[in-house]
């Protein structure tokens, strides 16, 4: 392990069901027409497993995440809000976050998140042609209409709408539609996930080294458009470029490959760290990354599985020789796990088409950007 | 304007020389430490640190530094704004309570 080895729990994901009401066409989740649901003894021990850990901090967030976490009955998270409290016997500060399809929010959810100050985040992928080419239910109908209601309702209730939309190469040619949809809707607080090969999706309609022109192109315009408009919209990837641009340095880590900074827990009381996606995953080598179950163990004695010891070596083997070979390292911290498996089929790599399109062509946009901006400065 | 950004003699992709990459992001970071030096008095621009943990796609919302900006005028309906101000209004009561 490297002398800079700090674990910190930062983010907790847990998964109250693998189930997902609808079958977007490039779901990594092999396991979504399960309908099992956490059943409450083994939340309370994935509670109890994470405050008794040594690595927990002042702060954490909870991530109720994949399949549709809105799938389960409001009922359940308002039991689990108050088991957490319970549980929370150091006053840490957690935030809760909700990512979901947005196709089940009525007033009730809207009213609990009220309530719980939770941060909700929607996948909405476009406007209707670009959201329905993917986003569908089981008999293959677009879901837009029942996902635009939901976020409608939530604007009425006064909440601002965090979307993630998953970038096809259809979506990528059409940043003028993308852009004027969100903006005409009030989405004003985007990220852009890229279409990726991972779990069981194995192939992307991403993915040759056109696309990063294209990806490129993308941001450039969107970014054209923001300016142009002169509307106040935060764009992650955009934004978050630009600041590691302006202050990144080789410290920076990525929370995915540092042990115990995230922690996923799926309802049979499985834990496993570094990218989410793992825990579903199965391979040939590592064989699964289910490193522990908290019946059985503590988040901590994860450290010492020897699975995790395996992957943990690859993925700093992998770290290491981003470090010392790409130039974009001080703004990208290493890559992700998940990506390199399911991209090269071993951690101990460094680049992938995800890192190619969603850290080195943005950080060559802004690059080209801030040099821009600087000779009009000093000159 | 472009109807669609696609890749194309007009609108290509702006590649960097790898070998010249980490000496171009220390200019830009060079400019900006000067930046701050000379303009103290507006820190949090100049001077705010990258956390040191990098965003990825499981985090939707906790990256955000800039997620309460106010959408631009016109860009949602009247009544939303309204319900949007008057909850701000309220958790930040909630919050003083």
């Amino acid at each position: 392990m490297s002398n800079t080895f700090q674990p910190r729990i930062s983010l907790v994901v847990i998964q109250p069901s693998p189930f997902c009401n609808i079958d977007c066409r490039y779901c990594y989740l092999a396991d979504r027409a399960n309908q099992k649901v956490i059943d409450e003894r083994t939340l309370d021990k994935i509670f109890e497993r994470v405050f008794e850990s040594e690595h927990l901090g002042e702060r954490f967030s909870l991530l109720w995440h994949a399949g549709e976490p809105l799938a389960v009955p409001v009922d359940f998270y308002e039991k689990a809000c108050a088991r957490l409290r319970q549980f929370n016997r150091r006053n840490i500060r957690i935030k809760q976050h909700f990512q979901t399809n947005a196709t089940l929010i009525n007033q009730a959810w809207c009213d609990f998140f009220t309530a719980h100050e939770a941060h909700v985040s929607v996948s909405i992928d476009g406007p209707r042609q670009i959201h329905d080419a993917n986003r569908v239910t089981r008999s293959g109908r677009g879901t837009f209409e029942q996902a635009m209601r939901g976020v409608r309702l939530m604007q009425q209730n006064g909440m601002s709408i965090h979307n993630i939309a998953v970038l096809t190469r259809a979506s990528l040619e059409q940043p003028d539609e993308m852009w004027n949809f969100f903006l005409s809707e009030g989405i004003t607080n985007l990220k852009f996930n890229v279409e990726e090969v991972e779990g069981i999706h194995a192939e992307s309609s991403v993915r040759d080294s056109e696309d990063r022109d294209r990806y490129q192109a993308f941001f450039r315009r969107i970014a054209e458009l923001r300016k142009r408009s002169g509307a106040k919209v935060w764009i992650r990837e955009l934004d978050q470029m630009a600041d590691r641009v302006r202050f990144g340095s080789d410290e920076l880590e990525s929370e995915l490959n540092v042990p115990l900074a995230t922690l996923s827990f799926d309802c049979e009381g499985n834990v496993s760290t570094f990218s989410p996606e793992l825990l579903t995953v199965r391979h040939a080598k590592y064989q699964h990354f289910k490193f522990g179950n908290v019946f059985t163990s503590g988040v901590d004695e994860i450290l010492h599985n020897e699975l995790f010891l395996t992957a943990h070596a690859d993925i700093e083997r992998g770290v290491s020789r981003c470090r010392a070979e790409c130039p974009y390292f001080s703004v990208c911290g290493g890559g992700e796990p998940s990506n390199k498996l399911a991209e090269n089929g071993t951690f101990d790599c460094t680049e992938t088409m995800h890192c190619r399109l969603t850290i080195q062509s943005l950080c060559d946009l802004v690059v080209q950007d801030e040099e821009s901006a600087s000779v009009a400065t000093f000159a | 304007m472009h109807k669609n950004a696609t890749c194309n003699s007009e609108n290509e992709a702006t590649a960097l020389k790898s070998n010249d990459t980490r000496d171009r992001l220390a200019r830009i970071r060079a400019i900006n430490e000067q930046s701050a030096a000379t303009q103290s008095a507006d820190k949090s621009q100049a001077t705010r640190p990258v956390r040191k943990f990098a965003d990825h796609k499981f985090r939707a919302i906790t990256g955000s530094t800039r997620g309460s900006r106010k959408p631009a005028p016109g860009t949602i309906s009247r009544t939303t704004s309204l319900l949007q101000r008057f909850w701000r209004r309220e958790v930040s009561m909630r919050r003083t309570r």
